[in-house]
């Protein structure tokens, strides 16, 4: 009974063409991290295991450049995934806990709008609305951006999360004399907290890795990690930024790895 | 816990109703304000004149679309040719978009079905080795696919040295560079939404077919992929309409011979060459391509499950 | 037992629509101080959401619900003093034992103490003091209904709610959780307000029944009443097991009618309220019918076919006119069992049958 299941669910070539899709993904990206130890200042020869690229990273000439645009990533993609994931609960509640109310179809195209119209079209839009109304391009218009297209990625773990969660433990509170607030804070609120720190996370790194919009909205002052690198990738590959393109690669799958197990902590608990 | 014979009647999921307005507030000004507006605006700036070192003069003009549509000749006096050249690029944008679809449908499906065929843990960490990639920056892994398909990249030194090949592929800086750049960046939103969809497949219709004699391509042309259309429909969206206005891939692996839509624009907002109002043009022809594609596609959706 | 005639709950024209549908038509119910009422039906009758509209999870179309004196269908449910055991008990996951019995207590204001003195005293009444820190993901699902009991008595609410709250739990358990309800209700002297489907449940808990379906309440009654005197077709047939004749009714006067059985012989008995003369029914449980030799009793037939039940065995006997009729007999070594085939004469004492309409 078992072999036959797994008959149906099995078919040629399907394997081959996984491992393919997993090699074609990974191969450039180890490819990298070990070019990144490469002790040879040609990329294109291999010169032996070091770390001195990892130095030149830290301390060389390009550090502080890197360091600012680091800085600069870190701090407006925690601003921006703060206020997407607060603006993304109130929503989520909005939409999948309050019943109906006018422009409620119209606020779900809203919300997922920032993800169906093209990262490029956002980018010129946001250029030219700063620049008409006169509002000078730096950080904070990166940071108003970045929250813009935060909202659906810390939306969509949320409302997941929230409709996964039966309303009767709502009802129960009520009928235990609590007050929606009180119901809102003492329920929902802590039964939602893996939805809720999935989806900053997810918010964080969409920021994080954003390159189109913060080019367009960054003006010529301020630099951010993934602006920085491309300026230095457009004079050619150098090791250092493979060097950095490791490190960046490692610290993404960390998150990952963080916000996959802070869902599944949140499963464990139901 | 045994669910009760009798399901509970659907609950009302009106907890806090009367407060939807104020909770959705925030999100309406944000977005509107720096999503809907800056778009109106950008249709505003298309049809205004150009300023010459970027930026805009406030006077009405049809100049943008004109420039993208004919050909006026050299000093803008001659009877309108069509203009090829933006119109080509445009075309070209979506052959490739729809070129990367095909490619990570190829790839994808497989995938998708095999990972949602895994049982248990196993299915977990799948779909974790899938999605990692997706979280390394979309610039790094463009960056790393250069690194490794240049001329004198890591894979032609490896096909060279193993004697496979005598002269290095050459595949930097053609339309299947971009390919692989789309690809790579896309492809797990193909295989998400059809994972999706073949983990609620019900495999008791595979059974039926197989006990009413149909072959395997039988089942899988005629049974499953019907079932798993609407996954397969999302996958390609997700994957097309990004890759219209892709600007990383055909940038750093296209070079000049690739342009795309995405490039084209960038280059109106850029220093002393740009022409803005022509920029804004582009990308509102781009938007509503893309609207096009979305609306139809919804409107496919509601027909279905009206 | 009710002491007193106080009504606990007037349920008073309520309607309940939703869109077009109409979900309760012009109920009218009392429930009594201190009772064990149980609203019982078949799935999609309204009895369910009759409950929620008691506690304040549906509003109604029209009526009004009255409680101990005061209209409360206004409120919404955090303001009425009536409390719910759901059916899937809701017990809060990220909450222990304690804590969970403890919320409605903190909520009325309560502090700390007083309300951790009050979590103690349910949870001894529920047997489940040994269990107070734990989490609900670790209790069983007889536990788990036992916690939802103790929460919503711990508020000492006016009336209790109890939305099929034993359909979860396998048979045994379920049988001595029934007997547990019971004393509870009968220690507390809470108005205990239950919804089931199943009837042997509604016949042993409850004080008073009243049997819904299709939005209406078909008749509310004692078990005893109900079993024994249904008012129509839909009662007599979901309580319990009867055969129904149909026959022809004439002659009502004083509760009783006349009609014709098949074979020719005409018998009075009792007939419901409301009961018309014209076309009806003959109700006759299974277990008043005995089986004579065949010429003699009321109606003639062959014996068809044979249940065994092990304690009993139903026979069904064929009639003259080819109604089926169901008769119990017990499964004892005295008592002989016709063969398949075998003609036989079915009895039964006149005012053990019925006349009803639908």
């Amino acid at each position: 009974m078992a072999s036959k299941n797994l008959d149906l669910r099995r078919f040629p070539g399907f394997l081959p063409l996984t491992y393919l899709c997993l090699f074609l993904l990974y191969a450039p990206l180890i490819v990298v991290m070990i070019y990144s130890f490469n002790d040879s200042n040609s990329i294109t020869r291999w010169g032996g295991m070091s770390l001195r690229w990892y130095h030149e990273v830290f301390y060389g000439v390009e550090a502080p450049k890197f360091r600012t645009a680091t800085f600069n990533s870190v701090t407006i993609a925690l601003l921006a995934a703060t206020s997407a994931t607060i603006i993304a609960t109130m929503a989520a509640t909005a939409m999948l806990r309050a019943g109906k109310f006018r422009g409620k179809s119209a606020s779900f195209a809203l919300i997922n709008l920032p993800l169906m119209v093209p990262e490029i079209v956002t980018a010129v839009a946001t250029l030219i609305f700063f620049s008409a109304i006169g509002f000078k391009a730096g950080y904070l218009t990166i940071v108003l951006a970045h929250v813009v297209f935060c909202i659906p990625f810390a939306y969509l773990p949320i409302a997941a999360r929230m409709q996964g969660i039966e309303d009767t433990f709502e009802q129960a509170a009520q009928d235990l004399y609590a007050t929606r607030f009180q119901t809102f804070r003492l329920i929902l609120l802590p039964l939602m907290t893996p939805g809720i720190l999935s989806g900053f996370l997810l918010a964080f790194i969409i920021s994080l890795d954003d390159f189109i919009i913060t080019n367009f909205v960054k003006g010529a002052g301020v630099e951010t990690l993934p602006t920085a690198i491309y300026g230095a990738v457009r004079q050619g590959i150098k090791p250092n930024i493979m060097a950095i393109s490791t490190l960046l690669l490692s610290v993404s799958v960390v998150f990952v790895t963080l916000s996959y197990f802070v869902g599944r902590m949140g499963d464990k608990k139901q | 816990m045994a669910a009760g014979p009798q399901p509970t009647p659907t609950a009302n999921t009106s907890t806090y109703a009367g407060f939807g307005i104020p909770l959705i507030l925030p999100a309406w000004v944000i977005i509107g304000f720096f999503l809907v507006v800056p778009v109106c605006m950008m249709l505003i700036y298309s049809l205004l004149t150009k300023e010459f070192r970027g930026g805009v003069i406030w006077e009405f003009s049809l100049a943008a679309y004109d420039q993208f549509f004919f050909d006026r000749g050299l000093f803008g006096d001659e009877p309108p040719k069509i203009e090829w050249t933006y119109i080509t690029i445009f075309w070209r944008s979506i052959w490739q978009a729809a070129l990367a679809t095909l490619f990570c449908l190829i790839i994808g499906f497989p995938t998708a079905w095999f990972i949602a065929t895994r049982t248990g843990r196993n299915r977990s960490i799948w779909l974790f080795l899938i999605t990692i990639p997706y979280w390394v920056n979309l610039l790094i892994r463009t960056i790393s696919m250069k690194f490794l398909i240049r001329d004198n990249g890591p894979m032609n030194e490896l096909l060279l040295s193993t004697g496979l090949i005598s002269e290095p592929i050459h595949i930097i800086n053609t339309n299947l560079a971009v390919q692989l750049g789309l690809f790579y960046s896309y492809l797990p939103f193909m295989v998400l939404p059809i994972y999706a969809a073949v983990e609620r497949y019900n495999f008791a219709l595979s059974e039926a077919a197989a006990d009413l004699y149909a072959s395997r391509t039988v089942t899988l042309t005629q049974i499953i992929l019907p079932a798993v259309k609407p996954g397969i429909i999302a996958g390609c969206i997700l994957v097309f309409v990004p890759s219209l206005g892709a600007f990383l891939a055909p940038d750093l692996l296209g070079g000049a011979k690739n342009f795309m839509i995405g490039s084209l624009i960038e280059e109106q907002f850029k220093g002393a060459a740009g022409n803005w109002p022509f920029g804004a043009a582009a990308s509102m022809i781009l938007l509503s391509m893309v609207l096009v594609v979305l609306t139809l596609y919804a409107r496919q959706q509601t027909r279905e499950q009206g | 037992m009710p002491e007193n005639d106080n009504i606990a709950v007037d349920i008073q024209n309520v309607t309940k629509m939703y869109g077009s549908f109409t979900a309760l038509k012009d109920v009218n119910l009392d429930i009594r101080d201190n009772e064990f009422f149980t609203l019982l039906g078949p799935s999609g009758c309204g009895k369910t959401t009759l409950l929620r509209s008691i506690a304040g999870f549906e509003d109604i179309t029209k009526g009004a619900i009255v409680l101990y004196g005061q209209n409360i269908a206004n409120l919404l449910p955090n303001q009425r003093p009536v409390n719910t055991v759901f059916q899937q008990y809701a017990l809060f996951p990220h909450m222990n034992v304690t804590q969970n019995v403890m919320f409605g207590l903190l909520r009325l204001g309560q502090d700390k103490t007083t309300a951790k003195a009050r979590v103690g005293e349910v949870l001894e009444l529920v047997q489940l003091t040994a269990f107070a820190d734990r989490m609900p993901s670790q209790l069983s699902g007889g536990q788990q209904q036992r916690v939802a009991l103790a929460r919503a008595l711990a508020p000492s609410p006016k009336v209790l709610l109890l939305d099929e709250p034993l359909s979860a739990l396998d048979l045994k358990l379920r049988q001595a959780v029934r007997l547990e309800l019971q004393q509870i209700q009968q220690q507390t002297g809470i108005t205990f307000v239950f919804v089931t489907h199943d009837q042997e449940e509604a016949l042993t808990m409850s004080d008073r029944i009243a049997v819904i379906e299709g939005g209406h309440v078909q008749q509310v009654g004692t078990a005893r009443e109900i079993y024994e005197a249904p008012k129509n077709k839909f009662v007599a047939d979901f309580i319990g097991e009867t055969n129904l004749l149909d026959v022809n009714v004439t002659d009502l006067a004083g509760g009783k009618g006349s009609c014709i059985l098949p074979g020719g012989a005409q018998i009075t008995c009792p007939a419901a309220d409301g009961a018309h003369a014209g076309p009806g029914h003959l109700s006759v449980r299974p277990e008043r019918i005995a089986i004579t030799t065949a010429g003699e009793g009321l109606v003639q037939g062959n014996a068809s076919r044979h249940i065994y039940l092990g304690t009993d065995v139903h026979v069904e006997v064929t009639l003259t006119d080819g109604e089926k009729v169901t008769v119990r007999m017990q499964n004892s070594t005295q008592i002989q069992i016709p063969e398949v085939g075998q003609s036989v004469g079915l009895d039964f004492e006149a005012d053990a049958a019925r006349l009803l309409v639908d």
